[in-house]
């Protein structure tokens, strides 16, 4: 399977590619009760970049909390 | 005669007691007015019960269908239930889009979940293109697996997780069918809670019945109810 770059990645999630959007995506990721949690450094680092993966292979889901949480409820 | 047409309703109606029927010619020509009216007493009677007691159920019956008693838009009452097979007698082969498992007047409990996407594979292909995203699915409705790449059956072996959810699935179908489960009347999307139907094997594998389950539990979590609180309801 063709492997998105990280940027696009991100981006296709909602997040910008500063470190502050990118610490925000570690953030969320650790909300999600991962094996391992990522440091929170704004880096995209190896961890960050397989999280990242793992992430933008659940968008679809990922999409539907998202919408839940902008209408509030 | 008049005798003949007084006597047929005894015969048919009311059985004869050793005390009221005549013994002879003589016997019944001697109390004919009496005989009839206890007889014709007797019939009334018997057919007015009868057609009071069919005229209430008639009217119970259409309060049920027209919901005058209080029910909701749950379809969970209908003795019609057909297709009672067990779980894996029916592969889930056929995509159904948007079928929301069908809204007549069957139980929930029948058949399998609906595979919402029409997706042709028989499940959200898009919405589960790896282990992933199941992973997250189950978590986001209460079931502590690990949020990872790894598949969730190792060499097809069950998963413990996956089997609470199978079962609590199942639990929650029945539950809207004998009423034990409440569900919301205006749900905002209520094509979600429609398609809250179909029952599960308990085998811990995430097969496509399973993942279409898991879509309907997960979306009705984000935007209708919650999971938990069902599956609390159901006594799960």
């Amino acid at each position: 399977m063709k492997t998105m770059p990280p940027a696009d990645q991100l981006r296709a999630l909602g997040y910008d590619t500063t470190p502050a959007e990118i610490r925000r995506f570690q953030q969320a990721y650790n909300r999600l009760g991962p094996e391992r949690l990522l440091a929170i450094h704004g880096e995209l680092d190896r961890a960050t970049r397989a999280a990242l993966a793992l992430a933008y292979e659940s968008r679809a889901l990922l999409s539907i909390v998202r919408d839940r949480s902008e209408a509030g409820r | 005669m008049a005798n003949q047409a007084i006597q047929a309703p005894q015969l048919t109606l009311v059985p004869p007691s050793s005390e009221s029927t005549p013994t002879t010619t003589a016997d019944a020509k001697a109390e004919p007015t009496e005989e009839r009216s206890t007889i014709a007493k007797v019939g009334i009677g018997a057919g007015a019960t009868l057609g009071l007691g069919l005229l209430g159920l008639g009217i119970y019956r259409l309060g049920m269908w027209a919901g005058w008693w209080g029910a909701s838009g749950i379809v969970i009452d209908d003795p019609i239930r057909p297709d009672t097979q067990p779980d894996d007698a029916k592969p889930d082969t056929k995509p159904k889009p948007n079928d929301g498992g069908g809204g007549g007047s069957r139980g929930r409990a029948s058949g399998k979940p609906p595979n919402s996407s029409g997706d042709p594979e028989g499940y959200n292909t898009e919405l589960y293109p790896s282990p992933a995203p199941v992973r997250l699915g189950l978590k986001l409705v209460g079931y502590p697996v690990p949020y990872s790449s790894e598949t969730l059956n190792p060499n097809s072996k069950a998963n413990a997780d996956v089997t609470r959810f199978q079962r609590e699935w199942n639990r929650v179908i029945q539950g809207i069918d004998s009423g034990s489960v409440k569900l919301p009347s205006s749900p905002p999307e209520p094509k979600w809670v429609e398609r809250l139907r179909g029952t599960l094997d308990t085998d811990g594998i995430a097969g496509k019945n399973t993942l279409n389950a898991l879509e309907i539990a997960v979306a009705n979590h984000a935007r209708n109810l919650n999971w938990r609180d069902l599956v609390k309801q159901a006594g799960a």
